[in-house]
């Protein structure tokens, strides 16, 4: 009997060739996932910061490819998932980096507001003390001058 | 950082024109592509700006790490969207240039937080000097005024002590004024007593008179708080009560010198005189016996240790029982006029009762009270003040 070339259930190994091939893909779209929700997660935890608002359009533009990237996940889009995912990941560090910058511009501006209006309390308080200063050193002279006027008085 | 830029951003600008270059043929670079490489070559001022200083503050160090960390991702996709660009597929190239120049965008906004956190921290800085500045000042303030209000209360209390001294010397003023009008407008009057008992009434009638009206007008004055005008009048009555006793005098004194030859009114006076010394004397009404400190100040009762003048009075007035008695009543002048003279008039009434006690017969007897007007001894002094409180016992002749 001659051998078979092929073996008896062709079809059966051409499947499991399939899956073999078709793992690291599915591995592959796993991943995205996970990228794509952490980034999510990054977001929704931007949005809830006080300046949220100074990247108001990075965040309806992240929200769009978030959508995109979904929808292309959901297809099996692999490739063009982790395009928008790329996309996605440099938009939420850009939000981050827009947040850092706008909280602590605002800040530094508080605080150097707050420094300024001391500087003014301090100055106007060390203009006070000159003139006080001068009034004690003017009552300390007429007081001195009454005692020498006493004493000469032999009082 | 401005290492890291260096390194990076120029060599690898270069070598993408010259790649380009050498290709030729390339189509328009896309947007992004274009946006990001001339971002790179040109900005990096917002990235350098930190204060050197300031990069050893952790805090500023963090997000410098983050901003360098952005420009290196930025760097990769920079170079992977020129790599793409040279093989001609602009959609690759055009999507890795849109991501790194979001990358580039968000390192500059953390070298732009860098910035603002130092200058945070700086103004920080400045804010804790300036508090501590101010409350320093404020602390000085405090003791200065402190010491304004301790300093203006001793001024004051000069002040008041000066307006008081001020004061008090007005009042020391007033008092010598009006106490040497007092005793001059006194002196007169004893004076005046002096001319009267010498018969100036009749002896030297014009000048008796014109004295009499200096005192009055001298009084006046006095009650009208004329002090020193009250003075200077007192002092010419005195000078006229002193000229109306001269020159009633050589004539009072004859007189005296007949009465004296009455053997019978003789031997009263000298024996007055055993008994009272100088507080016996004779004077135009007959022999006045003069009794001091016979009464407590303000006071018309009779000073229990002061009757035996009295007692003694009583012997002469019983020898001599053919003589009337007058009784006067007189006080110091330390009572008003007023309420002066009734006291003396009941020093003269109990002075009476007590003779009368005694036996002396009502029909003798006749008192008055002078009050304060007619002081035989100085005021001045408190021995003087003490023996005005007197009666005087007077035998009279006719």
């Amino acid at each position: 009997m001659t051998p078979r070339a092929f073996p008896r259930q062709p079809m059966s190994a051409l499947l499991a060739l399939a899956l073999l091939l078709l793992l690291p893909l599915s591995a592959h779209g796993n991943e995205l996932r996970q990228r794509l929700e952490a980034a999510n997660d990054r977001i929704a935890e931007h949005e809830r910061s006080d300046y949220a608002d100074e990247a108001s359009s990075e965040f309806s533009q992240v929200r769009m490819e978030i959508t995109d990237a979904q929808g292309l996940l959901a297809a099996g889009e692999s490739r063009q998932a982790q395009s928008v995912i790329l996309r996605i990941e440099a938009r939420e560090r850009l939000i981050a980096s827009i947040l850092e910058r706008a909280t602590f511009e605002d800040l530094a501006d508080q605080r150097e507001s707050a420094a300024n209006e001391m500087l003014h309390d301090a100055d106007t308080a060390q203009l006070e003390l000159e003139s006080a200063t001068q009034r004690r050193q003017q009552l300390q002279d007429e007081v001195q001058n009454i005692l020498e006027t006493l004493e000469g008085d032999g009082r | 950082m401005n290492h890291t830029l260096n390194r990076t951003v120029l060599p690898l600008g270069l070598l993408a024109l010259l790649f380009a270059s050498a290709c030729g043929g390339l189509p328009p670079m896309p947007d992004n592509l274009a946006q990001l490489d001339s971002l790179r070559s040109s900005a990096t001022g917002a990235l350098l700006r930190v204060d050197p200083a300031e990069e050893e503050n952790l805090n500023v160090r963090e997000l410098l790490d983050l901003s360098v960390e952005n420009l290196q991702r930025s760097d990769v996709f920079y170079e992977r969207a020129m790599d793409e660009y040279q093989r001609k597929r602009m959609p690759e190239a055009e999507l890795a240039a849109r991501v790194g120049l979001m990358y580039f965008r968000a390192a500059e906004n953390y070298a732009r937080a860098a910035d603002a956190r130092a200058r945070l921290s700086s103004a920080s800085a400045q804010f804790q000097t300036q508090i501590q500045r101010r409350n320093d000042f404020n602390a000085r303030l405090s003791s200065e005024r402190e010491l304004i209000t301790l300093l203006a209360a001793v001024q004051a209390l000069f002040q008041r002590n000066e307006e008081l001294r001020r004061e008090l010397a007005t009042l020391e003023e007033a008092s010598r004024s009006e106490t040497r009008a007092v005793y001059a407008i006194q002196e007169a009057r004893i004076e005046q007593r002096t001319a009267e008992g010498l018969k100036a009434e009749e002896y030297a009638t014009d000048l008796l008179r014109e004295a009499r009206q200096l005192l009055t007008r001298a009084q006046t004055r006095f009650d009208d708080g004329n002090l020193d005008e009250a003075h200077e009048i007192a002092v010419q009555a005195l000078d006229a009560f002193r000229r109306a006793s001269e020159r009633a005098r050589p004539r009072f004194m004859s007189e005296q010198d007949r009465l004296m030859r009455d053997t019978r009114v003789r031997a009263l006076f000298e024996q007055a005189q055993q008994i009272f010394f100088e507080g016996a004397r004779i004077d135009a009404r007959g022999l006045v016996i003069t009794l001091p400190d016979l009464f407590e100040s303000r006071s018309a009762e009779i000073r229990s240790n002061r009757t035996y003048l009295l007692d003694q009075v009583l012997v002469l007035m019983r020898e001599y029982d053919n003589l009337s008695i007058l009784i006067e009543g007189h006080t110091d002048d330390r009572s008003r006029v007023e309420a002066a003279m009734a006291v003396s008039q009941t020093r003269a009434d109990n002075v009476q009762n007590y003779f009368l006690q005694r036996g002396i017969t009502q029909s003798r007897l006749n008192t008055a009270g002078f009050g304060r007007e007619s002081p035989a001894f100085d005021n001045r002094s408190a021995e003087g003040r003490r023996n005005n409180n007197r009666a005087e016992i007077i035998f009279l002749f006719e």
